[in-house]
């Protein structure tokens, strides 16, 4: 899914990837970065997208940093519950890539935090 | 490698990994135990890994297939759907789909897989094996704070409830790490974890204060009490408190608070002192802090300007294509030949500059370069170096197809997976392996009633043991099935004319036990009806001995057989020159090699009716390669390339019609007859299925300064430049 | 000898020479519980019909690409590679001294084993396998030796089978390493 979300939205926005492997890493990443935004599957072993989510928003330097938060295919996972959690937005893959797009070039344009 | 191999491989690691957790599961079954869901959650994990890797190549219906697959296990790791029989073979299958798949889209002219009809029966087994959803009562999860609660997946719910109905306690475990150390200390501590219960989350504490370290609570459901925990976890930098009592936990356990809720992640209070001791995670580790600081406030986030933390855990292989190693082999080779050349020119120079002393240390230097040159050569080598292992879970998945296929209870055990093999040989061996283990499970392992008859345990067992023995590694491949009776053995020689009556009467039992080696012991009408496969012992030996490895026999009636192959770590490797003469591809022993070079026609001259060519001030006399061997002739180009060849003190140059490569070849010997022509050395395999021939240089150019009289003419002609 | 199919065996017929006839033959192969028959492999070499014992023969493969070796006599092919193991292959034709075909769809290699060594035999087309009474093969006719033709110490013994003849060959004669290389190049060999 990296590579995916990686090609879309590459050279439309103007954007410097960091990438965690895992639910780990990227506490250990976000321990040491606050990016401006931040892309999470949900589905990941150990710690969740959703887990990842709650961290994000318990802690007070990266509680407003916007977060786009992916299903991927065949796991339909409870939108409501993602959005409590506090995700800015939510897909399914599989989706339109311009919704991305959009939705990336929204948040990141958008009020500050 | 291309992105396409690359991911074609990490399929196939993940394949063998499903593979693996497979096999555990069904063991754990066989052993009556209930599956560690961790084993259906890793398979699962790896067939989801896999599904995203498919989709971005375009494979045969990998992705549909590992869609369906992926459901599936979910259904089973969720208790939807029951993990059993029907369904295992279901999963075994699917293995060997991806195995087909992935062979078919590397090489066309394998059978394609039928992936459909598979997908349809797992569609199939799926509406019908699915329970309906649980209308039982579910079990109050209350006492788990709301925070908590609503970020657990589907998977981790079910687990919880699972722990709880099972009247587990939950235990919620607050840890902290050293930042850098995260992926260390997770992994301790979850090895200590799983002597205590099942991890069932990681939830990470906020924490914005401190930067530098990771704070989580990792619940865990287990039977055993909370002094076990805070025993077992004593040293590391943790504190841990129970949730809930367990629903049927017996009133014994009344000095544990009861049900008591868990607050927000930073248990203040509650900390337990006696816990929070000193933790052992290396030197960097400060001493353990109340995790609860007050938020520092004001904390300038520095977005970009933060450069990219090296955050990657340690990767301990690297994948590596075999090609990428003969490409290092050959700059190596040519390495050598370059201080080859060095020391050689030095050789001289030391003659003529004996007294200066330079020159003698600069020979010196050079030598020790050489040897450090081969060094690295061995180390290359090191490198094609697979454990067996590898080898040995795909027979585990043979053992268990083909006891089904027989009706038998078979089991494999291996030992010395982790010996190493040449990775040309491990892959020779395997269908070698594989038939001794289709005969042992076919022929050997009785029937369950008849071992059961014989006072033998009920499920067969075959053994695979790999051990090194100073430069060979010995293969053993045994059964404790019905063994082989050499008498009967003897007779059906003498029937079949393979021995006389004379020879027979003096077999001792060995040699008699070694008849199955001989060709046309097992008829064909025998093997294609047994088996399936029309090949017998004698292919398998002829294979082994191609890999100038050994294989004997020893069995006994009603004990069992064991087979003995020896082989060798490593094959005859060389280096070699792979050029084109006469139009034809041939290979020449790098080693024979002074240097290569390209002239132009016009450049020869000619001396007393010898062809040479001016290098470096000497006269080179020339022969031709498709001449020598009566080969067609390539039409007059402009250019010649040349091998110079040494053949004691006289230099000689081979013209070929072109230089291809350098390139580690296996030299196999060319048998009896051929391996008599003179100039021929042997031959490899370059490419899939063409045969090159590799030259023995040093005398097909004896020859030719025999016939031609080159080399001695040019000293006596002390020829100029 | 080229030239020499149907008729030198029609002449040997009609010398007296004993050949096992089809009934006999046929009688005894569909009805015998025998084990001691002897199974071969019949294949084809232009338009004779040749065999060898089935438990000489390890395999019958597809032609596969087999690259010449130089200094060798015309009838050895080459070497190839099969399975990872090297094959010296020879034209079974050529070797026998009959004209060899050009390699056509049915074209096979027969693999076969003598001793702990192995080589392919490139034939026409293989045929069956047959089951033969060892009582039903018969002497080859001395007429064979030194015709110019097939030489005789190739054949084994001849037999009956449908109708037609089937030579069965001695393979260790008909394959003969010490042969392969051409006689200019053998060790120890003055001119020929």
């Amino acid at each position: 899914m990296r590579e995916y979300v990686t090609s879309v939205l590459e050279g439309t926005v103007d954007i410097e990837f960091q990438y965690a492997e895992s639910g780990f890493h990227a506490l250990q990443l976000l321990s040491r970065v606050s990016p401006d935004l931040i892309i999470t599957d949900v589905n990941m072993p150990e710690v969740s997208g959703l887990e990842l989510l709650r961290y994000v928003r318990n802690s007070n330097r990266l509680k407003d940093t916007p977060v786009v938060v992916i299903s991927t295919e065949g796991h339909p996972v409870d939108r409501e519950r993602v959005k409590a959690a506090g995700a800015s937005i939510m897909l399914e893959k599989p989706f339109d890539p311009e919704v991305l797009k959009r939705a990336v070039s929204g948040l990141l344009e958008g009020p500050p935090g | 490698m291309t992105s396409q191999l690359t991911a074609l491989s990490e399929i196939q690691d993940l394949v063998e990994e499903f593979s693996r957790s497979l096999l555990q599961i069904e063991s754990e079954r066989t052993e009556g135990k209930e599956p560690d869901p961790d084993l259906i959650n890793g398979a699962f994990r790896a067939v989801h890994t896999l599904k995203g890797i498919a989709s971005m190549v375009e494979v045969g219906q990998l992705v549909e297939l590992s869609h369906e697959l992926e459901n599936c296990l979910d259904d089973i790791r969720l208790g939807k759907r029951a993990l059993d029989s029907p369904s295992l073979d279901l999963l075994f299958s699917s293995v060997d789909l991806y195995t087909a798949s992935l062979g078919y889209s590397v090489d066309p002219s394998l059978p394609a897989p039928d992936v459909n009809s598979f997908l349809a029966r797992i569609g199939d087994a799926r509406t019908q094996g699915t329970t309906a959803a649980s209308d039982q009562e579910q079990v109050s999860l209350e006492w788990l704070h709301e925070d908590v609660r609503s970020v657990l997946t589907e998977y981790e719910e079910f687990r919880l409830r699972q722990n709880i109905e099972g009247g587990k306690a939950i235990y919620s475990i607050h840890v902290s790490f050293d930042l850098f150390d995260v992926d260390g200390g997770i992994e301790r501590l979850k090895s200590k974890l799983k002597t205590l219960g099942e991890v069932l989350a990681y939830l990470p504490s906020a924490d914005a204060s401190r930067d530098d370290r990771i704070d989580l609570d990792i619940l865990v459901g287990s039977g055993k009490g909370l002094d076990v925990f805070r025993a077992a976890l004593k040293g590391e930098t943790a504190s841990t408190e129970r949730l809930n009592t367990g629903a049927r936990l017996s009133g014994a356990d009344a000095d544990v608070p009861v049900a008591r809720s868990h607050e927000s992640t930073r248990p203040e209070a509650s900390a337990d002192a006696s816990a929070r001791t000193e933790a052992a995670f290396g030197s960097q580790i400060d001493a353990v802090e109340p995790v609860l600081a007050p938020p520092v406030s004001g904390l300038q986030s520095s977005r970009k300007s933060d450069p990219p933390q090296s955050i990657r855990s340690v990767v301990q292989t690297v994948r590596v294509e075999l090609s990428r190693l003969d490409t290092l082999m050959n700059l190596v080779g040519e390495l050598r030949v370059i201080q080859g050349d060095f020391a050689r020119t030095l050789a001289r120079a030391e003659d003529t500059l004996r007294a200066v002393p330079e020159v003698r240390t600069l020979y010196a230097q050079t030598r020790q370069m050489g040897r450090r040159i081969d060094e690295l050569r061995d180390r290359i080598l090191d490198v094609r170096m697979v454990p067996v292992g590898q080898m040995f879970d795909t027979l585990a998945r043979v053992v268990r197809k083909l006891s089904r296929e027989h009706g038998k209870e078979v089991r494999l055990v291996v030992s010395g997976e982790q010996t190493e093999l040449d990775k040309l040989i491990v892959e020779e061996l395997s269908d070698p392996l594989m038939h001794m283990i289709r005969n042992a499970i076919d022929h050997g392992i009785e029937p369950v009633e008849q071992r059961s008859a014989a006072g033998k345990s009920l499920t067969g067992k075959i053994s695979l043991t790999a051990r090194q023995r100073g430069n060979s590694v010995e293969i053993r491949v045994e059964d404790d099935g019905q063994g082989m009776d050499w008498l009967a053995l003897r007779e059906r020689a003498v029937s079949r004319g393979l021995v006389s009556l004379e020879e027979a009467e003096v077999m001792t039992s060995i040699e008699a036990l070694r008849l199955i080696f001989v060709p046309g012991f097992s008829t064909l009408d025998d093997l294609s009806r047994s088996s399936g496969r029309g090949v017998g012992m004698d292919v398998v030996k002829t294979n082994i001995m191609r890999l100038s490895g050994q294989i004997d026999v020893e069995s006994e009636v009603g004990v069992g057989t064991s087979f003995r192959l020896t082989l060798p770590v490593t094959l005859a490797i060389i280096q070699a020159l792979v050029i084109e003469g006469g139009g034809q591809m041939f290979c020449v022993p790098l080693g024979s090699v002074l240097e290569s070079l390209m002239f132009e026609r016009s450049e020869i001259e000619t001396i007393e009716g010898f062809e040479v060519i001016s290098l470096r001030s000497e006269a080179l006399p020339i022969v031709y390669l498709d001449r020598i061997f009566d080969l067609p002739s390539k039409s007059n180009d402009g250019q010649l390339y040349v091998i110079v060849v040494g053949l004691a003190e006289h230099r000689v140059g081979l013209v070929v019609d072109d230089l291809l490569e350098q390139k580690d070849v296996v030299i196999k010997p060319l048998g009896p007859g051929l391996d008599a022509v003179p100039g021929v050395a042997g031959a490899t395999e370059i490419g899939a299925g063409q045969t090159v021939l590799l030259l023995d240089l040093a005398a097909i150019v004896s020859d030719a300064v025999r016939d031609f009289g080159v080399g001695e003419r040019r000293r006596v002609e002390g020829v100029p430049a | 000898m080229s030239e020499s199919d149907p008729g030198i065996w029609q002449a040997l017929l009609q010398s007296g020479e004993v050949i096992a006839t089809e009934a006999e033959y046929e009688h005894g192969y569909s009805r015998s519980l025998r084990d001691d028959l002897v199974r071969m492999v019949s294949f084809r070499l232009g338009s004779e019909i040749h065999a060898i014992p089935i438990r000489q023969v390890r395999e019958i493969t597809r032609c596969f690409s087999v690259t010449a070796v130089p200094r060798t006599r015309a009838y050895v092919r080459g070497v190839g590679t099969l399975r990872g193991a090297l094959l010296p292959v020879l034209c079974l034709a050529s070797r026998l001294g009959l004209t060899p075909e050009p390699e056509s769809r049915a074209s096979r290699v027969l693999v076969v084993q003598i001793d702990s060594d192995a080589f392919g035999l490139l034939v026409d087309e293989v045929i069956d396998v047959v089951s033969l009474e060892p009582e039903s093969l018969r002497e080859p006719p001395s007429v064979l030796s030194g015709a110019g033709g097939v030489n005789r110490d190739f054949v084994f013994a001849l037999a009956r089978r449908a109708g037609k003849l089937l030579i069965v060959l001695n393979l260790t004669t008909v394959i003969a390493p010490e042969d392969f290389v051409a006689s200019e190049w053998r060790e120890g060999q003055g001119d020929r």
